[in-house]
Protein backbone atom coordinates (compact mmCIF):
# COMPACT_ATOMS: atom_id res chain seq x y z
CA UNK A 1 0.00 0.00 0.00
CA UNK A 2 2.55 2.36 1.21
CA UNK A 3 4.41 1.63 -2.39
CA UNK A 4 1.38 2.61 -3.94
CA UNK A 5 1.49 5.75 -2.67
CA UNK A 6 4.87 6.30 -2.87
CA UNK A 7 4.57 6.08 -6.31
CA UNK A 8 1.45 7.90 -6.68
CA UNK A 9 3.33 10.87 -5.00
CA UNK A 10 5.95 10.08 -7.97
CA UNK A 11 4.00 10.46 -10.70
CA UNK A 12 2.23 13.97 -8.87
CA UNK A 13 5.79 15.24 -8.89
CA UNK A 14 6.38 14.82 -12.30
CA UNK A 15 2.66 16.18 -13.55
CA UNK A 16 3.21 19.07 -11.64
CA UNK A 17 7.24 19.41 -12.81
CA UNK A 18 5.95 18.84 -16.43
CA UNK A 19 3.07 21.66 -15.79
CA UNK A 20 5.68 24.36 -14.58
CA UNK A 21 7.99 23.39 -17.48
CA UNK A 22 4.43 23.98 -20.09
CA UNK A 23 3.60 27.12 -18.09
CA UNK A 24 7.11 28.41 -19.00
CA UNK A 25 6.66 27.09 -22.45
CA UNK A 26 3.68 28.93 -22.92
CA UNK A 27 5.65 32.05 -22.13
CA UNK A 28 8.03 31.31 -24.28
CA UNK A 29 5.16 30.77 -27.01
CA UNK A 30 3.38 34.15 -25.78
CA UNK A 31 5.57 36.50 -25.74
CA UNK A 32 6.65 37.12 -29.70
CA UNK A 33 2.60 37.47 -30.48
CA UNK A 34 2.68 39.99 -27.28
CA UNK A 35 5.38 41.70 -28.80
CA UNK A 36 3.74 41.32 -31.88
CA UNK A 37 0.90 42.68 -31.48
CA UNK A 38 2.06 45.70 -28.83
CA UNK A 39 4.39 46.63 -32.50
CA UNK A 40 0.57 46.66 -34.33
CA UNK A 41 -0.80 48.70 -31.63
CA UNK A 42 2.38 50.90 -31.12
CA UNK A 43 1.95 51.44 -35.17
CA UNK A 44 -1.91 52.52 -34.90
CA UNK A 45 -1.22 54.90 -32.14
CA UNK A 46 1.70 56.57 -34.24
CA UNK A 47 -0.62 57.02 -37.26
CA UNK A 48 -3.64 58.08 -35.29
CA UNK A 49 -0.99 60.76 -33.11
CA UNK A 50 0.61 61.72 -36.28
CA UNK A 51 -2.09 61.56 -39.09
CA UNK A 52 -5.14 62.31 -37.26
CA UNK A 53 -4.18 64.49 -34.51
CA UNK A 54 -6.68 62.72 -32.12
CA UNK A 55 -6.27 63.05 -28.93
CA UNK A 56 -4.01 61.05 -26.72
CA UNK A 57 -7.19 58.94 -25.07
CA UNK A 58 -9.03 58.64 -28.26
CA UNK A 59 -5.72 57.06 -29.84
CA UNK A 60 -4.82 54.90 -27.56
CA UNK A 61 -8.64 53.36 -27.40
CA UNK A 62 -7.97 53.20 -31.14
CA UNK A 63 -4.70 51.47 -30.46
CA UNK A 64 -6.28 48.61 -27.96
CA UNK A 65 -8.95 48.05 -30.32
CA UNK A 66 -6.51 47.02 -33.23
CA UNK A 67 -5.21 43.78 -30.91
CA UNK A 68 -6.90 41.27 -29.02
CA UNK A 69 -6.19 40.53 -25.19
CA UNK A 70 -4.36 41.29 -23.00
CA UNK A 71 -1.81 43.75 -25.17
CA UNK A 72 -5.45 45.27 -25.41
CA UNK A 73 -5.98 45.52 -22.07
CA UNK A 74 -2.70 47.88 -21.05
CA UNK A 75 -4.15 50.54 -24.00
CA UNK A 76 -7.81 50.65 -22.28
CA UNK A 77 -5.95 50.74 -19.33
CA UNK A 78 -4.09 53.77 -19.88
CA UNK A 79 -7.36 55.40 -21.47
CA UNK A 80 -9.24 55.08 -18.56
CA UNK A 81 -6.41 56.29 -16.61
CA UNK A 82 -6.91 59.65 -18.81
CA UNK A 83 -10.26 59.55 -18.83
CA UNK A 84 -11.41 58.96 -15.44
CA UNK A 85 -8.38 60.19 -13.05
CA UNK A 86 -7.56 63.59 -15.01
CA UNK A 87 -5.22 65.49 -13.51
CA UNK A 88 -2.13 63.23 -14.37
CA UNK A 89 -0.05 63.47 -17.89
CA UNK A 90 0.13 60.65 -20.64
CA UNK A 91 3.14 59.11 -18.87
CA UNK A 92 1.58 58.89 -15.74
CA UNK A 93 -1.40 57.00 -17.29
CA UNK A 94 0.84 54.86 -19.32
CA UNK A 95 2.85 54.10 -15.94
CA UNK A 96 -0.26 52.98 -13.93
CA UNK A 97 -1.32 50.87 -16.81
CA UNK A 98 1.95 48.89 -17.21
CA UNK A 99 1.42 48.05 -13.35
CA UNK A 100 -2.31 47.21 -14.07
CA UNK A 101 -1.04 44.99 -17.15
CA UNK A 102 1.85 43.24 -16.14
CA UNK A 103 0.49 40.23 -14.30
CA UNK A 104 -1.19 39.85 -17.82
CA UNK A 105 1.87 40.09 -20.69
CA UNK A 106 4.42 37.60 -21.21
CA UNK A 107 7.27 40.18 -21.54
CA UNK A 108 10.69 39.82 -19.99
CA UNK A 109 12.91 42.90 -18.22
CA UNK A 110 14.01 44.42 -21.86
CA UNK A 111 10.13 44.64 -23.45
CA UNK A 112 9.10 46.15 -19.97
CA UNK A 113 12.13 49.10 -20.84
CA UNK A 114 11.05 49.25 -24.00
CA UNK A 115 7.74 50.31 -22.89
CA UNK A 116 8.99 52.45 -19.96
CA UNK A 117 10.58 54.38 -22.61
CA UNK A 118 7.52 54.92 -24.91
CA UNK A 119 5.70 55.99 -21.85
CA UNK A 120 7.95 58.74 -20.94
CA UNK A 121 7.02 60.89 -23.67
CA UNK A 122 3.54 59.78 -24.46
CA UNK A 123 1.84 63.45 -25.57
CA UNK A 124 4.37 65.43 -24.18
CA UNK A 125 5.19 67.51 -27.42
CA UNK A 126 4.51 68.41 -30.89
CA UNK A 127 3.74 65.35 -33.15
CA UNK A 128 7.11 65.70 -35.36
CA UNK A 129 8.86 64.66 -32.10
CA UNK A 130 5.82 62.11 -31.09
CA UNK A 131 6.20 60.12 -34.42
CA UNK A 132 10.15 59.85 -33.61
CA UNK A 133 9.44 58.81 -30.50
CA UNK A 134 6.82 56.38 -31.58
CA UNK A 135 8.71 54.82 -34.52
CA UNK A 136 12.17 54.37 -32.30
CA UNK A 137 9.28 52.32 -29.99
CA UNK A 138 8.04 50.24 -32.80
CA UNK A 139 11.48 49.47 -34.83
CA UNK A 140 12.70 48.31 -30.85
CA UNK A 141 9.98 45.83 -30.42
CA UNK A 142 10.25 44.49 -33.77
CA UNK A 143 13.71 43.70 -32.74
CA UNK A 144 12.68 42.40 -29.92
CA UNK A 145 10.26 40.30 -30.83
CA UNK A 146 12.58 38.62 -34.06
CA UNK A 147 14.84 38.30 -31.26
CA UNK A 148 12.15 36.49 -29.19
CA UNK A 149 10.97 34.43 -32.48
CA UNK A 150 14.20 32.83 -32.72
CA UNK A 151 14.25 29.53 -31.58
CA UNK A 152 11.19 29.92 -29.26
CA UNK A 153 10.29 26.33 -30.20
CA UNK A 154 12.89 24.85 -28.62
CA UNK A 155 13.04 26.92 -25.87
CA UNK A 156 9.47 25.86 -24.90
CA UNK A 157 10.53 22.31 -25.22
CA UNK A 158 13.26 22.64 -23.14
CA UNK A 159 11.35 24.17 -20.18
CA UNK A 160 8.70 21.33 -21.06
CA UNK A 161 11.89 18.66 -20.62
CA UNK A 162 13.15 20.37 -17.73
CA UNK A 163 9.98 20.88 -15.53
CA UNK A 164 9.58 16.91 -16.13
CA UNK A 165 12.86 16.04 -15.42
CA UNK A 166 12.92 18.20 -12.72
CA UNK A 167 10.23 16.74 -10.92
CA UNK A 168 11.31 13.26 -12.15
CA UNK A 169 14.07 13.90 -9.96
CA UNK A 170 12.61 15.29 -6.89
CA UNK A 171 10.40 12.01 -6.84
CA UNK A 172 13.67 10.01 -7.04
CA UNK A 173 15.30 11.65 -4.27
CA UNK A 174 12.00 11.50 -2.25
CA UNK A 175 11.65 8.01 -2.80
CA UNK B 1 -17.72 87.74 -15.87
CA UNK B 2 -18.69 87.55 -12.27
CA UNK B 3 -19.87 90.75 -10.40
CA UNK B 4 -20.39 89.41 -7.50
CA UNK B 5 -20.59 86.10 -5.91
CA UNK B 6 -24.23 85.96 -5.26
CA UNK B 7 -25.00 86.24 -8.90
CA UNK B 8 -26.06 89.86 -8.41
CA UNK B 9 -24.99 92.55 -10.50
CA UNK B 10 -23.70 95.72 -9.83
CA UNK B 11 -25.56 99.30 -10.83
CA UNK B 12 -23.65 99.91 -14.12
CA UNK B 13 -23.64 103.34 -15.08
CA UNK B 14 -25.65 103.48 -18.15
CA UNK B 15 -25.86 106.71 -20.29
CA UNK B 16 -28.90 108.02 -21.49
CA UNK B 17 -28.46 107.07 -24.87
CA UNK B 18 -28.80 103.10 -23.55
CA UNK B 19 -32.44 102.88 -24.49
CA UNK B 20 -31.65 104.56 -28.72
CA UNK B 21 -31.94 107.99 -27.41
CA UNK B 22 -28.58 109.55 -28.54
CA UNK B 23 -27.56 113.35 -27.04
CA UNK B 24 -27.65 116.22 -29.40
CA UNK B 25 -24.98 116.58 -31.53
CA UNK B 26 -22.22 118.10 -30.11
CA UNK B 27 -23.01 117.26 -26.85
CA UNK B 28 -21.02 114.76 -24.81
CA UNK B 29 -23.06 111.68 -24.07
CA UNK B 30 -24.62 112.03 -20.54
CA UNK B 31 -23.52 109.72 -18.40
CA UNK B 32 -26.39 108.98 -16.13
CA UNK B 33 -27.84 106.10 -14.08
CA UNK B 34 -30.85 105.26 -15.87
CA UNK B 35 -33.92 105.37 -13.62
CA UNK B 36 -33.87 101.62 -11.15
CA UNK B 37 -37.22 99.73 -13.00
CA UNK B 38 -37.99 96.37 -13.15
CA UNK B 39 -39.36 94.58 -16.09
CA UNK B 40 -39.34 90.92 -17.03
CA UNK B 41 -40.01 89.51 -13.96
CA UNK B 42 -36.97 89.82 -12.39
CA UNK B 43 -34.73 91.09 -15.12
CA UNK B 44 -32.49 93.53 -14.27
CA UNK B 45 -31.54 96.69 -15.03
CA UNK B 46 -29.06 99.26 -14.06
CA UNK B 47 -29.25 100.04 -10.44
CA UNK B 48 -31.13 97.32 -9.76
CA UNK B 49 -30.23 94.06 -8.12
CA UNK B 50 -32.38 90.91 -8.24
CA UNK B 51 -31.90 87.16 -7.55
CA UNK B 52 -30.68 85.11 -10.21
CA UNK B 53 -30.01 80.86 -10.50
CA UNK B 54 -27.35 79.86 -8.43
CA UNK B 55 -24.15 80.26 -9.93
CA UNK B 56 -22.03 77.41 -10.96
CA UNK B 57 -18.90 76.04 -9.28
CA UNK B 58 -16.55 77.25 -12.71
CA UNK B 59 -13.20 77.26 -10.47
CA UNK B 60 -14.26 73.56 -9.49
CA UNK B 61 -14.35 73.04 -13.43
CA UNK B 62 -10.83 74.11 -14.05
CA UNK B 63 -9.00 71.79 -11.04
CA UNK B 64 -9.25 68.73 -13.22
CA UNK B 65 -6.92 70.52 -15.56
CA UNK B 66 -4.33 71.49 -12.90
CA UNK B 67 -1.27 69.84 -11.04
CA UNK B 68 -2.77 68.15 -8.31
CA UNK B 69 -0.57 70.15 -5.93
CA UNK B 70 -1.92 73.35 -7.27
CA UNK B 71 -5.21 72.22 -7.33
CA UNK B 72 -5.35 70.98 -3.60
CA UNK B 73 -4.22 74.28 -3.14
CA UNK B 74 -7.11 76.59 -5.14
CA UNK B 75 -9.23 73.43 -3.65
CA UNK B 76 -8.72 75.02 -0.42
CA UNK B 77 -9.29 78.46 -0.93
CA UNK B 78 -11.70 80.28 1.42
CA UNK B 79 -15.37 80.32 -0.07
CA UNK B 80 -15.20 84.20 -0.27
CA UNK B 81 -12.09 83.75 -2.88
CA UNK B 82 -13.08 81.25 -4.54
CA UNK B 83 -16.28 82.76 -5.43
CA UNK B 84 -14.16 85.84 -7.03
CA UNK B 85 -11.43 84.00 -8.91
CA UNK B 86 -11.04 85.37 -12.55
CA UNK B 87 -8.08 84.23 -13.02
CA UNK B 88 -5.50 81.93 -11.90
CA UNK B 89 -1.97 82.44 -13.19
CA UNK B 90 0.79 80.00 -12.49
CA UNK B 91 4.80 81.31 -13.99
CA UNK B 92 7.74 79.09 -13.74
CA UNK B 93 9.73 79.76 -10.65
CA UNK B 94 7.44 81.87 -9.06
CA UNK B 95 4.28 81.51 -6.78
CA UNK B 96 0.86 80.22 -7.30
CA UNK B 97 -1.28 83.36 -7.80
CA UNK B 98 -5.33 83.99 -7.93
CA UNK B 99 -7.07 87.31 -9.41
CA UNK B 100 -9.81 88.24 -8.27
CA UNK B 101 -11.58 91.58 -8.69
CA UNK B 102 -9.99 92.81 -5.66
CA UNK B 103 -6.67 92.31 -7.47
CA UNK B 104 -3.91 89.28 -6.97
CA UNK B 105 -2.81 87.09 -4.17
CA UNK B 106 -0.44 84.78 -4.11
CA UNK B 107 -1.66 81.32 -2.48
CA UNK B 108 -0.11 78.71 -0.27
CA UNK B 109 -0.17 75.09 -0.45
CA UNK B 110 -2.97 74.64 2.17
CA UNK B 111 -5.14 77.42 0.20
CA UNK B 112 -4.57 80.70 2.74
CA UNK B 113 -3.97 83.77 0.36
CA UNK B 114 -0.63 85.19 1.14
CA UNK B 115 0.99 88.49 0.34
CA UNK B 116 4.50 86.62 1.19
CA UNK B 117 6.27 85.24 -2.02
CA UNK B 118 7.86 82.70 0.16
CA UNK B 119 4.35 81.24 2.13
CA UNK B 120 3.40 80.81 -1.48
CA UNK B 121 3.03 77.93 -3.49
CA UNK B 122 6.07 77.64 -5.57
CA UNK B 123 5.35 76.51 -8.86
CA UNK B 124 8.41 74.41 -10.06
CA UNK B 125 8.74 73.94 -13.82
CA UNK B 126 8.40 70.67 -13.21
CA UNK B 127 4.60 71.43 -11.58
CA UNK B 128 4.44 74.11 -14.80
CA UNK B 129 4.92 71.42 -17.37
CA UNK B 130 3.06 68.83 -15.72
CA UNK B 131 -0.04 71.20 -15.77
CA UNK B 132 0.72 72.02 -19.50
CA UNK B 133 0.64 68.79 -20.32
CA UNK B 134 -2.69 68.08 -18.53
CA UNK B 135 -4.19 71.13 -19.79
CA UNK B 136 -3.56 69.72 -23.54
CA UNK B 137 -5.62 66.64 -22.43
CA UNK B 138 -2.00 64.64 -22.54
CA UNK B 139 -2.19 65.84 -26.06
CA UNK B 140 0.17 68.29 -26.60
CA UNK B 141 0.40 67.56 -30.08
CA UNK B 142 -3.24 68.40 -31.17
CA UNK B 143 -3.48 71.78 -29.23
CA UNK B 144 -0.13 73.12 -31.41
CA UNK B 145 -2.46 74.78 -33.49
CA UNK B 146 -4.04 77.28 -31.19
CA UNK B 147 -1.10 77.19 -28.53
CA UNK B 148 0.70 79.01 -31.91
CA UNK B 149 -2.24 81.89 -31.27
CA UNK B 150 -1.39 81.79 -27.27
CA UNK B 151 -3.92 80.33 -25.86
CA UNK B 152 -6.08 76.93 -26.12
CA UNK B 153 -9.91 76.40 -24.67
CA UNK B 154 -10.66 74.10 -21.60
CA UNK B 155 -13.90 72.41 -21.74
CA UNK B 156 -16.19 74.33 -20.51
CA UNK B 157 -14.48 77.42 -22.31
CA UNK B 158 -12.24 78.46 -19.89
CA UNK B 159 -9.15 79.98 -21.83
CA UNK B 160 -5.33 79.40 -20.84
CA UNK B 161 -3.33 81.82 -22.29
CA UNK B 162 0.48 80.70 -22.76
CA UNK B 163 3.08 82.44 -22.48
CA UNK B 164 7.10 81.11 -22.45
CA UNK B 165 9.43 80.66 -25.20
CA UNK B 166 8.65 80.04 -28.95
CA UNK B 167 10.23 78.93 -32.24
CA UNK B 168 10.11 81.24 -34.81
CA UNK B 169 10.53 80.35 -38.99
CA UNK B 170 10.69 82.68 -41.58
CA UNK B 171 9.03 85.60 -39.37
CA UNK B 172 6.16 83.01 -38.54
CA UNK B 173 5.44 81.25 -35.24
CA UNK B 174 5.81 77.77 -35.53
CA UNK B 175 5.02 76.04 -31.97
CA UNK B 176 5.83 76.71 -28.55
CA UNK B 177 9.63 75.73 -27.50
CA UNK B 178 9.33 75.97 -23.40
CA UNK B 179 6.44 76.57 -21.24
CA UNK B 180 7.20 79.74 -19.38
CA UNK B 181 3.44 80.73 -17.41
CA UNK B 182 0.07 79.69 -17.97
CA UNK B 183 -3.08 81.76 -17.70
CA UNK B 184 -6.13 80.05 -16.64
CA UNK B 185 -9.00 82.67 -17.59
CA UNK B 186 -12.27 81.25 -15.67
CA UNK B 187 -15.58 81.44 -18.43
CA UNK B 188 -18.09 83.05 -16.24
CA UNK B 189 -22.09 82.13 -17.01
CA UNK B 190 -24.15 84.70 -15.85
CA UNK B 191 -28.02 84.33 -16.91
CA UNK B 192 -29.21 87.73 -17.11
CA UNK B 193 -26.23 89.80 -17.22
CA UNK B 194 -27.19 90.95 -20.40
CA UNK B 195 -30.77 92.70 -19.37
CA UNK B 196 -29.23 96.06 -18.56
CA UNK B 197 -28.67 96.20 -22.47
CA UNK B 198 -31.18 94.84 -24.16
CA UNK B 199 -33.32 97.38 -24.60
CA UNK B 200 -30.60 99.57 -26.24
CA UNK B 201 -30.27 96.62 -28.29
CA UNK B 202 -32.96 95.78 -29.04
CA UNK B 203 -35.04 96.87 -32.33
CA UNK B 204 -38.94 96.68 -31.63
CA UNK B 205 -40.06 98.05 -34.95
CA UNK B 206 -37.85 95.26 -36.89
CA UNK B 207 -38.40 92.79 -34.27
CA UNK B 208 -34.61 91.68 -34.13
CA UNK B 209 -31.65 93.45 -32.41
CA UNK B 210 -29.67 96.11 -33.72
CA UNK B 211 -26.06 95.11 -35.09
CA UNK B 212 -24.62 95.86 -32.00
CA UNK B 213 -20.63 95.55 -30.99
CA UNK B 214 -19.29 95.16 -27.14
CA UNK B 215 -16.09 96.47 -26.21
CA UNK B 216 -13.61 96.57 -23.35
CA UNK B 217 -10.21 95.92 -22.40
CA UNK B 218 -9.44 92.43 -21.87
CA UNK B 219 -11.19 90.71 -18.80
CA UNK B 220 -14.09 93.22 -18.67
CA UNK B 221 -17.05 90.26 -19.46
CA UNK B 222 -17.42 90.97 -23.27
CA UNK B 223 -17.76 87.25 -23.75
CA UNK B 224 -19.91 86.57 -20.68
CA UNK B 225 -22.13 89.53 -21.51
CA UNK B 226 -22.28 88.53 -25.09
CA UNK B 227 -23.21 84.33 -24.13
CA UNK B 228 -25.98 86.13 -21.88
CA UNK B 229 -27.29 88.25 -24.62
CA UNK B 230 -27.73 85.02 -27.13
CA UNK B 231 -29.32 83.18 -24.42
CA UNK B 232 -31.65 85.73 -24.16
CA UNK B 233 -32.59 86.28 -27.88
CA UNK B 234 -32.66 82.82 -28.76
CA UNK B 235 -35.20 81.76 -26.28
CA UNK B 236 -37.52 85.38 -26.16
CA UNK B 237 -37.82 87.30 -23.51
CA UNK B 238 -42.03 87.70 -23.46
CA UNK B 239 -42.16 90.21 -21.01
CA UNK B 240 -40.11 92.54 -23.19
CA UNK B 241 -42.00 91.26 -26.62
CA UNK B 242 -38.77 89.55 -28.00
CA UNK B 243 -39.89 86.58 -29.99
CA UNK B 244 -37.06 83.34 -29.89
CA UNK B 245 -35.03 83.88 -32.78
CA UNK B 246 -32.41 81.96 -34.45
CA UNK B 247 -29.15 82.83 -33.91
CA UNK B 248 -26.13 81.54 -35.09
CA UNK B 249 -22.52 81.16 -33.15
CA UNK B 250 -19.30 81.34 -34.87
CA UNK B 251 -17.30 80.38 -31.91
CA UNK B 252 -13.59 80.16 -33.04
CA UNK B 253 -12.16 79.68 -29.61
CA UNK B 254 -14.84 77.35 -28.04
CA UNK B 255 -15.50 80.12 -25.15
CA UNK B 256 -18.75 81.19 -25.95
CA UNK B 257 -21.01 77.80 -26.26
CA UNK B 258 -17.98 75.75 -25.13
CA UNK B 259 -19.23 73.13 -26.80
CA UNK B 260 -18.26 68.96 -26.21
CA UNK B 261 -18.24 66.94 -29.21
CA UNK B 262 -20.99 69.46 -30.87
CA UNK B 263 -22.97 70.03 -28.24
CA UNK B 264 -22.91 73.15 -25.91
CA UNK B 265 -22.00 73.06 -22.08
CA UNK B 266 -23.06 76.64 -22.16
CA UNK B 267 -26.55 78.10 -22.08
CA UNK B 268 -26.97 79.52 -25.79
CA UNK B 269 -30.74 79.23 -25.41
CA UNK B 270 -32.92 76.54 -27.66
CA UNK B 271 -33.00 78.28 -31.35
CA UNK B 272 -29.22 78.45 -31.08
CA UNK B 273 -26.56 76.62 -33.95
CA UNK B 274 -22.94 76.62 -33.23
CA UNK B 275 -20.06 76.25 -35.58
CA UNK B 276 -17.51 75.27 -33.19
CA UNK B 277 -13.84 75.75 -33.70
CA UNK B 278 -14.77 77.13 -37.07
CA UNK B 279 -12.70 80.48 -37.76
CA UNK B 280 -15.08 83.89 -37.64
CA UNK B 281 -15.07 84.36 -41.15
CA UNK B 282 -15.42 81.37 -43.05
CA UNK B 283 -17.82 80.65 -40.01
CA UNK B 284 -20.10 83.89 -40.93
CA UNK B 285 -19.92 82.82 -44.51
CA UNK B 286 -21.13 79.08 -43.40
CA UNK B 287 -23.69 80.63 -41.06
CA UNK B 288 -25.31 83.23 -43.63
CA UNK B 289 -25.80 80.08 -46.48
CA UNK B 290 -26.70 77.31 -44.66
CA UNK B 291 -28.48 78.14 -41.66
CA UNK B 292 -30.61 80.95 -42.18
CA UNK B 293 -30.05 82.63 -38.87
CA UNK B 294 -31.88 86.07 -38.10
CA UNK B 295 -28.72 86.73 -35.62
CA UNK B 296 -25.11 85.82 -36.10
CA UNK B 297 -22.81 86.38 -33.14
CA UNK B 298 -19.03 85.87 -32.80
CA UNK B 299 -16.28 86.82 -30.23
CA UNK B 300 -13.09 88.91 -30.49
CA UNK B 301 -13.76 90.83 -34.04
CA UNK B 302 -9.76 90.86 -35.12
CA UNK B 303 -8.51 91.28 -38.54
CA UNK B 304 -9.56 92.54 -42.10
CA UNK B 305 -10.87 89.14 -43.39
CA UNK B 306 -13.52 89.07 -39.97
CA UNK B 307 -14.61 92.72 -40.84
CA UNK B 308 -15.06 92.00 -44.25
CA UNK B 309 -17.41 88.96 -43.19
CA UNK B 310 -19.45 91.07 -41.08
CA UNK B 311 -20.04 93.30 -44.18
CA UNK B 312 -21.08 90.43 -45.99
CA UNK B 313 -23.47 88.95 -43.20
CA UNK B 314 -24.70 92.79 -41.78
CA UNK B 315 -25.56 93.67 -45.74
CA UNK B 316 -27.55 90.12 -46.16
CA UNK B 317 -30.40 90.97 -43.99
CA UNK B 318 -28.25 89.43 -40.89
CA UNK B 319 -28.20 91.30 -37.55
CA UNK B 320 -24.74 90.91 -35.98
CA UNK B 321 -23.53 90.93 -32.53
CA UNK B 322 -19.79 91.34 -31.69
CA UNK B 323 -17.67 91.64 -29.37
CA UNK B 324 -13.81 93.51 -29.84
CA UNK B 325 -10.99 94.42 -27.63
CA UNK B 326 -10.93 98.08 -27.46
CA UNK B 327 -11.62 100.67 -25.08
CA UNK B 328 -14.04 102.43 -26.33
CA UNK B 329 -15.15 103.24 -30.26
CA UNK B 330 -12.35 105.90 -30.22
CA UNK B 331 -9.65 103.03 -29.90
CA UNK B 332 -11.59 100.73 -31.90
CA UNK B 333 -11.58 103.29 -34.67
CA UNK B 334 -7.84 103.45 -34.50
CA UNK B 335 -7.39 99.90 -35.16
CA UNK B 336 -6.85 99.57 -38.84
CA UNK B 337 -8.58 96.06 -39.61
CA UNK B 338 -11.58 97.64 -37.73
CA UNK B 339 -11.79 101.37 -38.60
CA UNK B 340 -13.49 100.52 -41.69
CA UNK B 341 -16.55 99.16 -39.86
CA UNK B 342 -16.28 102.28 -37.72
CA UNK B 343 -16.95 104.78 -40.26
CA UNK B 344 -19.20 102.92 -41.85
CA UNK B 345 -21.43 102.89 -39.28
CA UNK B 346 -22.47 99.42 -39.67
CA UNK B 347 -22.70 98.87 -36.03
CA UNK B 348 -26.33 100.60 -34.64
CA UNK B 349 -25.06 100.10 -30.56
CA UNK B 350 -22.20 100.02 -29.03
CA UNK B 351 -21.85 98.22 -25.69
CA UNK B 352 -18.82 99.43 -23.49
CA UNK B 353 -17.49 97.24 -20.30
CA UNK B 354 -15.43 97.82 -18.00
CA UNK B 355 -13.72 95.93 -15.41
CA UNK B 356 -14.19 98.77 -12.43
CA UNK B 357 -15.25 98.50 -10.37
CA UNK B 358 -15.44 94.80 -11.26
CA UNK B 359 -15.97 92.91 -14.04
CA UNK B 360 -19.07 93.76 -16.41
CA UNK B 361 -19.68 97.05 -15.71
CA UNK B 362 -21.13 98.99 -18.65
CA UNK B 363 -20.02 102.31 -19.25
CA UNK B 364 -21.96 102.77 -22.22
CA UNK B 365 -24.63 101.49 -24.15
CA UNK B 366 -25.98 103.42 -27.30
CA UNK B 367 -25.56 104.48 -30.51
CA UNK B 368 -21.71 104.64 -31.54
CA UNK B 369 -19.80 107.94 -30.56
CA UNK B 370 -17.93 109.00 -32.86
CA UNK B 371 -14.96 111.45 -32.01
CA UNK B 372 -14.82 114.76 -32.76
CA UNK B 373 -11.90 116.43 -34.55
CA UNK B 374 -11.22 118.64 -31.48
CA UNK B 375 -9.66 116.43 -29.30
CA UNK B 376 -10.65 112.83 -28.00
CA UNK B 377 -11.98 113.64 -24.75
CA UNK B 378 -14.15 116.23 -26.62
CA UNK B 379 -16.18 113.97 -28.22
CA UNK B 380 -18.75 114.46 -31.35
CA UNK B 381 -21.65 112.39 -30.47
CA UNK B 382 -24.21 112.46 -33.35
CA UNK B 383 -26.05 110.54 -35.58
CA UNK B 384 -24.39 107.77 -37.59
CA UNK B 385 -25.42 107.49 -41.27
CA UNK B 386 -27.13 104.39 -41.91
CA UNK B 387 -27.77 104.64 -45.55
CA UNK B 388 -31.66 104.66 -44.98
CA UNK B 389 -31.89 101.88 -42.04
CA UNK B 390 -31.80 105.20 -39.90
CA UNK B 391 -31.72 104.89 -36.10
CA UNK B 392 -35.15 104.74 -34.64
Amino acid sequence: MSAWLRLAGAVLLVGAGWALGAAAAQRHRRRPQELAALRTAVQVLLTEIDVGLTPLPEALARAGAAVGYPVAALFDAARGALAGGRGITGAEAWRRALDEAAPLLALNAEDWDILAGLGACLGRSDRQDQRRHLQLAAARLDAAERRARQGWEDRSRVAVYLGTLGGALLAVALL
Amino acid sequence: MARRVDGRLDSPAVPAGTHGVPGPATDRPPVQPVPKRRQDGGALHPGAAVDNPPVRDDLAELLPWLAPPVARALAGLSPDVRAGVEEVRLRAGRPLEVVTAAGGRFVAPDGQTVDEEDEALPVTPGLLEQTWQIACEASVYSRVDETRHGYLTLPGGHRVGVSGRLLVEDGRIRRLRHVGGLNFRLARERPGCADPVLDAVWEAAAALPRHTLILSPPGAGKTTLLRDLVRQLSRGVPARGIPGLRVSVVDERGELAACRDGVPTRDVGPRTDVLDGCPKAAGIEMAVRALNPQVVAFDELGGARDALAVEEAAHAGVRVLATAHAADEVDLARRPSLARLVRQGLFQRVVVLTSRPRPGTVRYAGPPRVPGTRSRDAWLVRRISLEGRGLP
